[in-house]
């Protein structure tokens, strides 16, 4: 017991001095973490306006596409054949709303891999229509989906809606297209019916910051699809990550022309869902409105403005790409770079400044062990 | 009589899967410590968990502590990113335990050859345990000791609130008062715990203190096998005489022979200057962060082996861009082509790991891509303790052309503390 006392002298000097030495040494702000938002009212929000809309619209239009495919597989003819492509347009689109939505019930099917996986391995699909292998279901696999629909009714032969039609009188491959759009139909009404019933409930009282609760979520499956944005559908074809070699084929829709016009939708989409604008075009609670709520700033600047800028930024810049983006990456390179650049700018505000000062758990990331 | 407090070496060391990715980060001067492909790794697991229980049983003790030292050791150099204080505590113990006799009595070895029973070990044998402890303590509260730990509770307030969902007193978690309590708390225990230990009237009172927190930062955090190597631990600091009793009560107490273990002179005079060398080093470890400029919770100079425990909560992200001096043409670089995601997350927050990963980016371009000479930069953010993100590294740095050191590294930006986060 003498002994300590000495040694307890010792401890606290030590302490004081340590605290006067390090008094200066990273300013300190006040009470992080804290915050009265209301985050039931933001997933209530984002619940109904936002994501169970988009995935009715998406079921909505996968039947037309389902039924104008039918129409098309019975009598091929260019008629027939522009109806699908309408109607696969529209679906496509409608897509590119919801697949930002990887969590819950739409990961649970590997929805986006099993609708979305591109580029397109041609030879593989053709392979899969000979073999009559009607399974869509394998996430790994580029041989399905709506680069394939994309392959299928705008890539046959030179292209051409007779060269198209011509090839559909072969029965495999009308067989093929409509249990494609089947499945499509039936995966978009699953994941609908989920958010419908069961899964609504329990997202919007998933209240927290933890890692699984609905903000950590919804904050991942917006940044995991951004960087799709920015990576897959705009950086690989514009030769961004391959010494500016450029990748034409590798654009998200080759064959119909339609790359551009889906990745701006993607993009609007990601503006959307972060500002809470609704499909009725209402703009409700947002993640906007938390970082106001906790007046996040960086530099100086508050950060809300910062994000708002730069997706404007990034629309503007993806706008001033002429289509078709395959063609693009080639004669406007600068253009593609640009837009590429503007639209990654974006990644260190929304991935790694909001998690940060919203003070969520980003598991983004398993840790495989322990951390300490 | 130190036997006792060693037994817990043995839970489960292998219960780790080893992933393998396709490049390993290096520690500064083993460089040259591969991991073995395919199932070599699990043998070395296997070799691993077998000298444990060597220890446990004291079982060709002084062969199964040096085995074990040198095969855990050989598992923590082969990646970086899988470095943990805790993992580094246990190589400090395996270190010691192969100079100490603590398979004099309750062994195998013992029952092997009766000769080798003793009664008593000389006492620094248990200090230099004890001692060990104490630093790791004391340390750890001592890196607790700055703004963002004290003054603005974090990162616990980032933590904290991610277990709302406990019963009872989840709710007490999102309380901006409750992570103050548990830094001050925390620092507090880790400054005075080996003090209390060591007091014969505070001891019982310090170790159900062990017991608590230890449990509580089990139950909080996913820091494996830390908290029960503590708690077993620092049962050391309790004096023969009640390791005895428990003996003797568990049945395995015998009639007192009263032989003493002494080491010969040489021997002695030997490991006296060795452990003075390996306490001297240990003390100066985890002081050496202010040599270098700047915060060492952002720069991370200085970090490792220093007992700083969850003192950050720290996002990055890094781009990596590859230009070809020659063609101008240049290449923005996915990390998942190279690293697995928990590498990446940790590459992003070290510069070290950060320069190893550009030389290697050079690496693959040179010998893939036939870039004679290529040039490596990369747009490094992190966002430290709830703020938003600074810029990490100097953007314009080719650092393929920096070596690694030991001194200051230039290219690390400073942390600008009048850019932070405010929040009301």
């Amino acid at each position: 017991m003498q002994l300590l006392k000495p040694i307890f002298c010792f401890a606290g000097l030590a302490a004081l001095l340590l605290f006067a030495g390090c008094e200066d040494d990273m300013g300190g702000a006040q009470r992080p973490c804290e915050s009265d938002f209301d985050q039931q009212a933001l997933f209530t929000h984002f619940a109904e306006e936002i994501i169970l809309p988009g995935y009715t619209a998406l079921e909505l239009s996968a039947n037309n596409l389902h039924a104008a495919a039918f129409d098309f597989a019975e009598a091929p003819s260019t008629q027939t054949l522009a109806d699908a492509r309408a109607a696969f347009e529209t679906a496509y689109l409608s897509w590119q709303e919801v697949a930002q939505f990887e969590f819950g019930p739409a990961e649970a099917v590997a929805l986006r891999a099993t609708l979305n996986n591109f580029p397109l391995n041609a030879s593989a699909l053709e392979s899969k229509i000979e073999g009559e292998d009607y399974d869509f279901t394998n996430p790994n696999t580029f041989d399905k989906g709506f680069p394939a629909l994309d392959y299928l009714l705008y890539g046959l032969g030179d292209g051409s809606a007779e060269a198209v039609a011509a090839q559909f009188a072969d029965a495999k491959y009308a067989t093929f297209l409509t249990a494609q759009t089947g499945f499509i139909a039936d995966a978009a009404k699953t994941v609908s019916d989920a958010w419908k019933n069961e899964y609504r409930d329990q997202f919007v009282v998933n209240e927290g910051t933890a890692a699984g609760a609905s903000l950590s979520q919804i904050i991942n499956g917006l940044n995991e699809h951004y960087e799709m944005i920015k990576r897959d559908k705009i950086g690989i074809p514009a030769g961004v990550v391959t010494l500016g070699f450029t990748n034409p084929d590798k654009v998200e829709a080759p064959h119909s022309g339609l790359s551009l016009s889906l990745a701006q939708r993607a993009l609007l989409a990601a503006e959307r869902f972060y500002l809470g604008i609704g499909q009725d075009g209402q703009n409700g609670p947002g993640l906007d409105d938390y970082l106001e709520s906790v007046n996040a700033t960086k530099e100086g600047e508050s950060l809300n403005a910062r994000i708002q800028q730069q997706f404007e930024a990034a629309k503007a810049a993806l706008e001033a790409v002429p289509a078709p983006l395959r063609t693009a990456v080639d004669d406007n390179n600068d253009l593609a770079v640009t837009a590429y650049n503007e639209i990654t700018k974006q990644i260190v505000n929304i991935k790694t400044d909001m998690p940060s000062v919203l003070c969520v758990a980003i598991t983004y990331i398993d840790n495989p062990s322990d951390s300490d | 009589m130190a036997t006792g407090a060693f037994r817990f070496m043995a839970s489960g060391w292998i219960e780790r899967l080893y992933v393998e990715p396709d490049f390993f980060f290096k520690f500064y001067g083993f460089e040259w410590v591969e991991p073995l492909s395919g199932v070599g790794m699990y043998w070395v697991y296997g070799i691993v968990g077998l000298s444990a229980l060597g220890i446990m049983l004291g079982l060709f003790y002084r062969w199964s502590a040096l085995i074990f030292w040198l095969s855990f050791t050989y598992t923590e150099l082969t990646d970086v990113t899988n470095y943990l204080n805790h993992y580094y505590l246990v190589v400090l113990l395996g270190l010691l335990l192969i100079f100490l006799p603590a398979h004099r009595r309750f062994s195998l070895d013992v029952w092997r050859k009766p000769a080798l029973r003793v009664e008593t070990v000389p006492a620094w044998c248990i200090y230099v345990i004890m001692l060990q402890i104490g630093i790791v303590y004391f340390y750890a509260g001592f890196a607790k000791l700055n703004t963002d730990w004290l003054l603005r509770a974090m990162p616990l307030a980032v933590w904290l609130p991610t277990k709302a969902d406990w019963p009872l007193v989840g709710a007490l978690f999102t309380q901006t008062w409750a992570a103050y309590a548990f830094s001050w708390a925390g620092a507090l225990y880790d400054l005075t715990i080996p003090f209390f230990l060591l007091g014969r009237r505070t001891r019982p009172w310090a170790y159900a203190a062990v017991v608590v927190f230890h449990v509580l930062t089990k139950l909080l955090f996913n820091i494996g096998l830390f908290p029960f190597i503590m708690i077993f631990n620092t049962l050391i600091f309790f004096p023969a005489a009640v390791h005895e009793r428990w003996l003797d009560k568990l049945g395995y107490g015998s009639g007192a022979t009263g032989k003493k273990m002494i080491f010969p002179k040489a021997q002695m005079s030997l490991l006296r200057t060795g452990l003075l060398v390996y306490f001297a080093i240990q003390f100066l470890m985890p002081l050496r962060y202010l040599c270098y400029p700047g915060n060492v919770l952002w720069t991370e100079e200085g970090y490792r082996f220093a007992w700083r425990v969850m003192l950050v909560e720290k996002v990055g992200q890094a781009t990596f861009t590859i230009r070809d001096p020659q063609t101008g043409r240049q290449s923005e670089v996915d990390n998942s082509d190279y690293l697995t995601d928990y590498q990446e997350k940790q590459m992003a927050i070290q510069p070290d790991l950060i320069l190893q990963y550009a030389h290697h980016l050079a690496e693959v371009y040179r010998r893939d891509y036939g870039i004679t000479n290529p040039e490596v930069t990369v747009d490094c953010f992190v966002a430290l303790n709830g703020r938003a993100s600074q810029r990490l590294i100097d953007p314009n740095v080719n650092l393929a052309a920096q070596t690694d050191h030991l001194m200051p590294k230039p290219w690390i930006l400073p942390f600008r503390q009048n850019e932070i986060i405010t929040q009301r």
